[in-house]
């Protein structure tokens, strides 16, 4: 008897031991849940057509062309970036994430509100810059486009980018 | 003893019930309840707006899956294709709600699923999913990790057209 008892505990211990990690894993399930908060923009431009440009001109609109009106709730994080790493149509440009134009290369500035070449920023394709870093609740802002053409071109076929301004909770 | 030896055996018994009822490393389908379970967006004539900042996971691991559901409505007067990305430039080290959260690896965010996207038609709303799949036997990136989902309204092809997006950071904290 004295076995047969000995021998159940000792079986009771090695199952405990055995399921503790498998009950471990099912405590708590994968929980996901999206956190209410309201991110708004909108921007009163949709189009801006630089028309015919020279090789290695800089033709720009105002600094305050466009308006970003923020209806957020919430500090944001605003970049502006482009869509593409090309300029479509045609021959196409490749977009200068340094703003260094090239051949069939162009680039990119936009300046927030203020006086061009006065803290400009590059707007890139890859990782792009922020616009307006912890941009405060309900605050809208303006801003405009500068573009640094090639310095020279294979033709003459009218070419085309999406500019985006993105907002995040910040 | 034999009361003893009873009791020992009826404990070994509920053991293995319990053993045996316990769920298989489970592919678990997110919990949520109320507002919280989905990411509303509208997309609007020049503007979007999100109804959630971020997505938090918890209690996430490998062979998890979780999903969150963008129901996105077009409130513009034209047909729309929204586009849900992974904005991979953005750092969760500048949110300020990111509670420790590191940026997640080039491997993390290839567990991304994203939703093949379609036509929303003026005044229509359509639920798109964005999942995470951690592969089985991977180990944790770290305790907690956070990217971003980036929502867009629809481009078209005007020259140097101006569009805005919204961002949704998922801040994921693993088991």
């Amino acid at each position: 008897m004295k076995k047969l008892f000995l021998s159940l505990v000792l079986g009771l211990l090695l199952v405990l031991v055995v399921a503790s990690p498998a009950l471990a894993l099912t405590t708590a399930d994968v929980a996901v849940t999206a956190t209410p908060a309201y991110v708004t923009i909108s921007c009163n431009q949709t189009v801006y057509n630089f028309a015919v440009v020279a090789a290695s001109s800089t033709p720009s609109t105002t600094t305050a062309w466009a308006t970003i009106t923020n209806g957020s709730t919430v500090q944001t994080d605003q970049t502006i970036g482009v869509t593409t790493a090309t300029w479509a149509g045609g021959v196409t440009w490749t977009h200068s994430d340094t703003n260094t134009p090239g051949e069939n290369t162009a680039g990119m500035v936009t300046n927030r509100g203020g006086t061009w070449g006065v803290s400009d920023v590059i707007i890139k394709y890859d990782t792009p810059n922020y616009i307006y870093e912890n941009c405060p609740a309900s605050t809208g802002y303006s801003f405009g486009l500068k573009l640094y053409a090639p310095t020279s071109f294979t033709d003459g076929v009218e070419k085309s980018i999406t500019v985006r301004v993105s907002a995040a909770a910040g | 003893m034999k009361k003893l030896t009873l009791v020992a055996t009826s404990c070994l018994l509920l053991t293995m019930v319990l053993v045996s009822c316990t769920p298989e490393a489970p592919v678990t389908r997110p919990t949520s309840s109320g507002d919280s379970d989905v990411v509303l967006i509208r997309v609007k004539d020049g503007g979007i707006e999100s109804h959630s900042s971020e997505v938090v996971v918890r209690n996430f691991y490998a062979g998890a899956r979780a999903e969150m559901i963008y129901r996105i409505h077009n409130a513009t007067a034209r047909a729309i294709i929204p586009e849900i990305y992974i904005n991979s430039s953005a750092n969760v080290a500048d949110y300020s709600k990111a509670d420790g959260a590191v940026r997640a690896t080039p491997e993390v965010l290839s567990w991304i699923k994203l939703p093949v996207m379609e036509d929303i038609a003026p005044g229509e709303t359509k639920d798109f999913v964005v999942a995470i799949a951690m592969p089985k036997g991977v180990k944790k990136p770290a305790e907690k990790i956070g990217f971003q989902i980036g929502v867009a309204g629809g481009t078209n092809t005007l020259p140097a057209t101006v569009g805005v997006a919204v961002g949704t950071w998922w801040l994921i904290s693993m088991r």
